[in-house]
């Protein structure tokens, strides 16, 4: 096999010697080798194998030579030596596919450019829809010239002119299901579908079907309220249990259906990480990572404006737990002098770490089970019969959990009411 | 022409309840006013006048009146919704409780007193000085008055818990239509329209509300045990057993009495029982999620304890017996 010397690769000389960097670690190289790997085809028996191994791993040369496409296209070729996963083979695959965007909005334009960006160069794009004034927050490429126009037309316009060699095709037509397909398009060139629309309602359903007898991948997506839902992607080798239930109806209907009256919220940042996330997702499918695909089956909902990070929640669910074990202790040793200090302890914290009430709940069922359990071992039964006893004992057990949780929850409440009247708080 | 409404404002909201057909609806403004102006008999050019509408938007409100029944030209009977496992014992009209003096003097009388004998029992816990046993080991009696004076308790415990519940939503701006007594499972319960105090701003209003009755019962259950370590007759035994069983079934969370409807509150949840069911349905055909983990855990103890709780109290039956 050939090798090149990666041109994106970034060589530092320092004195007498030079370096260069991967994955955060800086790789030593002397002058003459330097000098010498800049034509490595021409010099590739000077070097020993361990040394070439070395260079491969590292990336310093690569299998392909970038310098035929970077001529002509250099942006595109750009982004790939930093995705590091994929080779040649994959950027050739993904150059070909043909990709068909069904709406040309929030979703489509901004799934659209990215992949003419990453090096997609055939384009099926489905949109019956105008460019309004209200469009312009979050569809990407459209400007104020475009108000009144076609989107498709606007659309493939912008994109031939940032990228000339791209072959696109458009159809004005609203699609409801599989059959408004069938006199414009024949699905065997079809290599993918971005299902970017969300009316009507049931059809996003149907196309899922549609998609979904005829063998066909998809990726969808869209937002609702200031969150974004992601899935379910579908390619023919993965699991498809997801179709059968018709739940991702239900999900993106709370933003459209039953609406009276107002607009729905749409904020630009949810469709440009929708779009990202999508991206992704047909990347791994175009190039065969299949393995790789997150929202398969799923739909996935993500409040992006979200900022809990999670190292956060760890250390909340590490001081629930410490405080949770301080309750059930002093419990078990019914220690009045450590009992209420511990659930004091731990009645601050939930109030404190603004934790749903579910949450906090859960965790009151829990403590209350393990103490339930821990007091039923501890009791010695006098009833022979042992399904009396197990009876008895789920009984028991039942009851402790409900009456120490609800008193528990009782009680914080209490005290959460409390600490509002002293302003102990504020902005609680 | 017959009115068989009452009205009633909760903060911003404009309440008004239909007797006919026993429900609460939230009304806008000038239907309030409306209203208020059949109640005080003013005639119909007045009531234009006042509001400031056309004579023909009123004869439409008035037929819509008519037609969902608030006012009418005969006098309606109401309907009740006869169940086999419902029976009433008597119902008491409370529509025209309003918050007055005396009712704020049973709200603060209540409060206090539950405070002091919750620092009565804890003291009497933390010494060690209660006996269980001996409080329920029955004087001679016969079983015929003991059954009697326990059921006369009951519905005497019961009502005055629902009276309670009435007095703290009344306090708070409620309309509460009624209180009364049923045979429900053929066993002494009683009930209260409490519907109105799920208008209020306030979580902790509707808490209290609802733990109203639960608070004089445990009053209750605290001075029949310091009557008892006195005196040691039946009748106090009788008030302890009602009492600890009132505060024991209408605690817990399974069966939808105080405790489940407090539970919802604190937890932001309206259907908490019937979401839960719906969930285990689901998962008979789906896979489990983790964020329906407080509806596995509410579905499944709802779906075992009843049956369990019958069985219990077969086995405890038959092991008084043989």
């Amino acid at each position: 096999m050939t090798y090149f010397l990666n041109p994106y690769a970034i060589i530092v000389k320092r004195g007498h010697s030079c370096f260069y960097h991967y994955n955060n670690t800086l790789y030593h190289l002397t002058l003459k080798e330097y000098e010498m790997i800049k034509k490595f085809s021409e010099n590739c028996d000077k070097f020993s194998q361990e040394r070439i191994n070395i260079f491969i791993e590292t990336k310093l040369l690569v299998d392909s030579d970038f310098e035929i496409f970077s001529n002509k296209f250099d942006f595109v070729n750009r982004g790939w030596f930093e995705m590091s996963s994929f080779c040649k083979t994959d950027f050739l695959k993904i150059s070909q596919s043909r990709v068909l965007i069904l709406g040309c909005g929030g979703t489509g334009t901004h799934v659209a450019w990215n992949l003419a960006a990453l090096g997609v160069k055939n384009f099926i794009l489905i949109d019956d829809d105008k460019v309004e004034l209200s469009n312009l927050n979050r569809q990407l490429l459209y400007d104020i010239n475009d108000i009144g126009n076609y989107k498709v037309d606007s659309l493939e316009r912008k994109l031939r002119n940032t990228f000339p060699d791209i072959d696109i095709s458009t159809y004005k037509k609203k699609i409801y299901d599989g059959s408004d397909f069938s006199d414009i398009i024949d699905f065997t060139n079809v290599d993918l579908v971005v299902k970017g629309i969300d009316t009507p309602l049931d059809s996003m359903y149907k196309l899922g079907e549609y998609f979904y007898n005829n063998n066909i991948m998809y990726v969808s997506g869209g937002t609702i309220g200031t969150s974004i839902f992601l899935g379910p992607t579908f390619a023919p080798s993965l699991d498809n249990r997801f179709r059968k239930t018709k739940e991702y109806v239900s999900n993106s209907e709370m933003g459209v259906t039953n609406r009276v009256a107002g607009k729905a919220v749409s904020i630009p940042p949810l469709f440009s990480y929708l779009g990202s996330e999508l991206t992704k997702e047909i990347i791994f499918l175009l190039t065969g990572n299949e393995k790789k695909v997150l929202y398969n089956d799923k739909i996935v909902i993500k409040d992006i404006f979200d900022n809990t990070d999670s190292n956060r929640k760890k250390l909340y669910s590490l001081v629930r737990s410490i405080s949770s074990a301080m309750v059930i202790l002093s419990m078990l040793k019914s220690d009045v002098f450590m009992i209420v200090p511990a659930i004091l302890l731990l009645f601050l914290f939930q109030i404190y770490s603004r934790e749903s009430q579910k949450t906090i709940f859960i965790n009151y069922i829990v403590i209350s089970f393990i103490l339930g359990i821990v007091g039923l071992l501890r009791q010695e039964f006098i009833f022979t019969n042992s399904l009396q006893t197990v009876i008895t004992s789920i009984f028991s057990l039942l009851n402790y959990i409900c009456y120490l949780s609800i008193i528990l929850m009782l009680l914080q409440f209490t005290l959460t009411i409390l600490l509002e009247k002293l302003n102990f708080w504020r902005n609680y | 022409m017959y009115i068989n409404y009452s009205l009633n404002k909760i903060g911003d909201c404009y309440m008004v309840y239909n007797v006919i057909d026993k429900n609460h609806y939230e009304i806008g403004y000038v239907d309030y006013k409306i209203l208020q102006y059949f109640q005080r008999g003013l005639s119909e050019e007045c009531i234009c006048e006042k509001l400031a509408i056309d004579k023909v938007d009123f004869e439409k409100n008035r037929v819509q009146l008519f037609e969902m029944g608030f006012l009418s030209d005969i006098p309606i009977k109401d309907k009740l919704k006869i169940k086999w496992n419902k029976i009433y014992l008597f119902r008491i009209d409370t529509s025209r409780i309003k918050r007055n003096l005396l009712t704020v003097f049973f709200e603060q009388l209540l409060i206090s007193l539950s405070l002091v004998s919750s620092i009565y029992l804890s003291a009497l816990i933390l010494s060690n000085k209660i006996n269980l046993e001996s409080m329920l080991v029955f004087n001679e009696t016969s079983l015929l008055e003991a059954t009697l004076s326990l059921v006369i308790v009951q519905i005497l415990t019961v009502v005055i818990h629902e009276f309670f519940h009435l007095i703290f939503a009344v306090n708070r701006g409620a309309n509460v239509p009624e209180i009364g007594a049923m045979l429900y499972f053929l066993s002494p319960s009683g009930f209260s329209d409490l519907t109105q105090i799920y208008f209020f701003k306030q979580k902790s209003s509707k808490v209290i509300c609802l733990l109203a009755g639960l608070l004089f019962n445990f009053t209750l259950l605290s001075f029949s045990i310091l009557m008892l370590s006195v005196y040691n007759l039946p009748i106090f035994q009788f008030i302890f057993i009602t009492n600890l069983v009132a505060i024991l079934i209408n605690l817990g969370f399974y069966i939808k009495l105080d405790g489940y409807y407090i539970l919802q509150v604190l937890l932001d949840e309206s259907y908490l029982r019937e979401q839960s069911l719906d969930t285990l349905k689901k998962l008979l055909f789906n896979k489990p999620k983790v964020s329906n983990i407080l509806y596995y855990i509410v579905g499944v103890c709802s779906v075992v304890y009843v049956p369990i709780l019958l069985i219990n109290i077969l086995i405890s039956l038959w092991r008084s017996f043989v």
